[in-house]
């Protein structure tokens, strides 16, 4: 379960259409399972319209803040332009389970225009995939 | 010949907490090797058995990825920076799909 305002998951939804056609993507830092900040990552990927590889610098920058804040990493978020808001094949394989085996991987889908939408999966090393309860108050 | 290396938060158990640790060695390898001398255990999360950088680390020296350099073989000089970084990837399409042409049009 990772909980947002309606003012983050906005963030969220306008950072995707910003980055459009391009895919997006960005760190949630929170408490307890409630987001408290989102991070905005750089997108390096050499194919971003089909790929994404958050830029290392930004990883490096924002866990460290994390860490000073005294938040967890709840979550990484990217965006799906064209596709349903379920991890791919590549997303399933990239998964950083190794390093972060409680971070929910966040995927927000513009597929259809007018009704974005937002969900959040735990993947393990094993590439088993469990959604989890996205709740927005 | 000293190098800093920044190691990020999810290494540093390995480095007593450490942020950032000065070791000696002319190449990559040779960092490593050195880094693994101070905090055995540390190689093993960076390399795979087969000796190459893991699917999930990437290594800059001075800001550039050293896949696009000369990789373990890239030469530091005294001064030079070298990152250890996670690495956070996916896409929506399958590796093989080659969508990227027709990922604009809706
Ligand atoms: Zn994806």
């Amino acid at each position: 379960m990772i909980k947002l305002s309606r003012d983050q998951f906005d963030t969220i939804v306008a950072h995707a259409r910003s980055g459009f056609p391009n895919e997006i993507c960005g760190i949630l830092a929170g408490r307890d399972g409630q987001v408290e900040i989102v991070h905005q990552a750089r997108n390096v990927a050499r194919t971003p319209r089909t790929r994404f590889s958050m830029d290392p610098q930004d990883i490096l920058g924002i866990t460290d803040a994390i860490d000073e804040a005294g938040m967890d990493l709840l979550g990484f978020y990217h965006s799906h332009t064209h596709t349903q808001a379920y991890p791919s094949p590549t997303d399933v394989s990239d998964w950083p389970a190794h390093w972060y085996p409680d971070a929910l991987c966040l995927i927000c889908s513009l597929m259809e225009e007018d009704r974005p939408q937002l969900r959040a999966f735990h993947i393990d090393a094993a590439g088993e995939i469990e959604e989890a309860d996205v709740e927005i108050a | 010949m000293s190098v800093e290396i920044q190691v990020p938060t999810v290494l540093r158990p390995h480095t007593g907490g450490e942020r950032v640790v000065h070791v000696e060695g002319d190449t990559v390898s040779a960092a490593i090797a050195s880094l693994e001398s101070r905090f055995p255990g540390l190689r093993t999360e960076l390399l795979n058995d087969d000796g190459q950088v893991r699917q999930f680390v990437n290594i800059y020296v001075n800001d550039e990825d050293i896949r696009y350099l000369n990789r373990l073989d890239t030469k530091l000089a005294d001064g030079d920076r070298m990152a250890i970084l996670p690495a956070v990837a996916g896409g929506q399409y399958r590796v093989t799909d080659n969508l990227e042409g027709q990922a604009g049009v809706r």
